[in-house]
């Protein structure tokens, strides 16, 4: 069983590693049959994740203790959906799980998105494959799930009491798959970026083509010549995606907190150990990247912010995953110490550097349509509450980094309280529940109307006249009910 | 005054407070993050400051009032241990070989007053022996991220 599952983790590199290449290369210089033999490549890869997965699945059920994976987390004690859990619980087994979960988005995306005919479907589906082949290339490298276990065993070790709990089965599937869905849409703004750059790269071509053909034609222009401008298209594609991601990740960040506040000893909901902030922080960068997307729908702004945080928040996501394997944080949660974790920091760094570049290279196209006009309009609320939500998640980043950064600037690892990541809450909290309560009732690109107007001043007025009748006594109340400008 | 200076000045001024409340946050909560062979060696310089110590309960040092308000017990390195008294709420899961991580003030080189004691998320087994010894290997659990 072991060789097969070995077999399938080869083939599934070379599958996943060869549709990425071909769908890419094939849809930019258009060649179809080059993505065709892209997609049936994939199609090798995910069968060989399946069996490999379904064979690391089985040999959990029944126990079989020559993979030194099964021996490591599993045992005869323990009861067979707790064995099964263990398939997340370990480095190569939530690796596997986590490629094959990617694969099988890309395949679901390439489906839905069969009848739009979108032009980004090749790259953004060979871009998933890519991550894939990357992740597949860290187990067959770094962590294999199908290895032997050294001797004849008996008996595992089995899992640890304390994560035989009805979340162990739930909550991290739910974080990777959260993680994973973040995926599509970081593919569909890379690509995105790639096709206009093709588009324009084809469109300078057969324009000096033209010219060279025919001298009578004229000069091509400096306006001719310029990218054109990125339409809000892809968002019909990306957005549901990242809503769904948004989602999936915010349930699975609710989940481990509920399962922390159980276990006396884990810091209660919330503890900012930065294992929970390495989930947190994309979580926040996505909350502003569905924001962008729609300010870009509807008027025609925030396309850079949209653009960089698809691309940054799936960054993140393995930036979380940097968290758990460097071992270089000091975290209630204890992880294995390889150097995938240092695999994982170079693909966001690709990505940032990347994504980066492809943003300012098209940085023509992407010129927003309109401009701010109000900051009584929905756009500036956005905006606003897009700044609060990046300070946020800018200060957990410099409170998860502290240890690491303290280590390397002074010598000595220092870690910052929960008053740190509080302090900053009272601020920021405040601006974003002023924003988002008044953003629905704003219109977009104007001023309230009247009756708009009249909604706001009846939501802030009249909590306060209740709260000047039920929380004050006496004089103090007066001018809370003079601002009401309603009879006491 | 335009509305993009207007929105450049207020998010210049939550910033501003944000970094502000950032710092007063710092300030008042940073401690030192120490192993307890680290702790014991720089003892003599910590002084009152509050640390956090990572280390793990040795076996039969652990006591427990029965009404579980404090618990006194020891944390081991890799050389020294530290004595810890801990005040209540004491954790369900702390027992003797579990991961801990102490945060309190040194009342002398030997002895960590606790103001919070967190368990270590059961995460990783380790062996002391030789990883290539049949059945005897580091064992890691819970890769909470993926």
């Amino acid at each position: 069983l072991r060789l097969i599952g070995q077999v399938c983790l080869l083939l599934s590199l070379v599958g996943t590693g060869y549709a990425a290449f071909a769908c890419v290369i094939g849809w930019y210089y258009g060649r179809r049959g080059i993505v065709r033999a892209g997609i049936a490549s994939a199609c090798v890869g995910f069968v060989g994740l399946t069996i490999a997965l379904i064979l690391l699945g089985y040999a959990l059920l029944v126990r079989d203790f020559s993979f030194l994976y099964v021996s490591q987390y599993s045992s005869r004690l323990l009861p067979w959906h707790y064995s099964l859990s263990a398939l997340w619980v370990g480095q190569a087994g939530s690796l596997l799980l986590w490629a094959w979960m990617l694969g099988l988005l890309a395949f679901v995306y390439r489906i839905l998105s069969r009848k739009n005919g979108s032009p980004l479907r090749s790259p953004a589906f060979g871009l998933v494959m890519g991550v894939v082949c990357f992740i597949v290339a860290t187990m067959v490298f770094g962590a294999d799930p199908m290895q032997h276990a050294p001797g004849l065993r008996d008996e595992g070790e089995g899992l640890s009491p304390l994560l035989q709990h009805p979340a162990m089965l739930i909550h991290p599937p739910i974080v990777f798959l959260g993680y994973s869905l973040w995926a599509v849409p970081c593919a569909l703004a890379i690509s995105v970026l790639l096709n206009n750059r093709r588009i324009a790269a084809n469109a300078s071509h057969n324009f000096i083509g033209a010219s060279s053909n025919d001298s009578s034609q004229h000069v091509p222009t400096v306006q001719a010549l310029q990218q054109p401008a990125i339409g809000a298209d892809w968002l019909s594609d990306a957005r549901p995606w990242a809503l769904l991601a948004w989602i999936t990740l915010g349930v699975g960040i609710l989940l481990g907190a509920e399962w922390s506040y159980e276990e006396l000893g884990w810091g209660g909901y919330w503890a900012w150990d930065p294992v929970e902030n390495g989930s947190l922080i994309p979580w926040l960068t996505g909350t502003i990247c569905l924001h962008g997307m729609m300010a870009w729908r509807f008027l025609g702004i925030l396309k850079k912010i949209a653009l960089a945080l698809a691309i940054t928040t799936f960054g993140l996501c393995n930036f979380a995953t940097f968290l758990t394997r460097s071992g270089i944080f000091s975290s209630l949660h204890a992880f294995s110490q390889s150097p995938i974790g240092w695999m994982f920091l170079g693909l966001m760094i690709v990505l940032a550097v990347g994504g980066g570049f492809l943003i300012v290279r098209q940085r023509s196209a992407l010129v927003p349509e309109n401009t701010i006009r109000t900051i009584w309009s929905r756009e500036a609320q956005i905006l606003i509450s897009a700044t609060a939500l990046s300070l946020m998640a800018i200060v957990a980043l410099i409170g998860t980094l502290s240890v690491a950064l303290s280590d390397f600037i002074f010598g000595r690892r220092i870690v910052v309280g929960t008053e740190f990541y509080n302090n900053v809450l009272i601020p920021v909290g405040l601006v974003l529940l002023a924003t988002i309560a008044l953003a629905p009732l704003l219109r977009w690109g104007r001023n309230p109307t009247t009756a708009q107007l009249k909604c706001m001043r009846g939501s802030v007025l009249f909590p306060a006249r209740w709260s000047a009748q039920r929380g004050f006594t006496g004089s103090g109340a007066h001018w809370y009910l003079a601002l009401a400008d309603l009879p006491a | 005054m335009t509305t993009g200076i207007k929105l450049a000045v207020g998010g210049f001024i939550v910033a501003a407070v944000t970094g502000y409340m950032a710092y007063q946050g710092a300030a008042s909560s940073w401690q030192y993050y120490l192993t307890v062979d680290e702790c014991i060696a720089a003892s003599d310089n910590l002084g009152e400051s509050r640390l956090r110590v990572h280390g793990s309960v040795v076996p039969g040092s652990l006591q427990i009032a029965p009404d579980r308000h404090t618990a006194r017990f020891e944390i081991a390195g890799e050389r020294g241990k530290l004595k810890v008294i801990a005040p209540g709420p004491i954790p369900d899961n702390l027992k003797e070989e579990v991961e801990v991580v102490v945060e309190g003030r040194l009342s002398d080189s030997e002895t960590l007053h606790a103001e919070q004691v967190l368990t270590k998320c059961a995460s990783k087994y380790q062996s002391q022996t030789p990883p290539s010894e049949p059945n005897r290997f580091e064992v890691s659990q819970v890769e909470n991220g993926p």
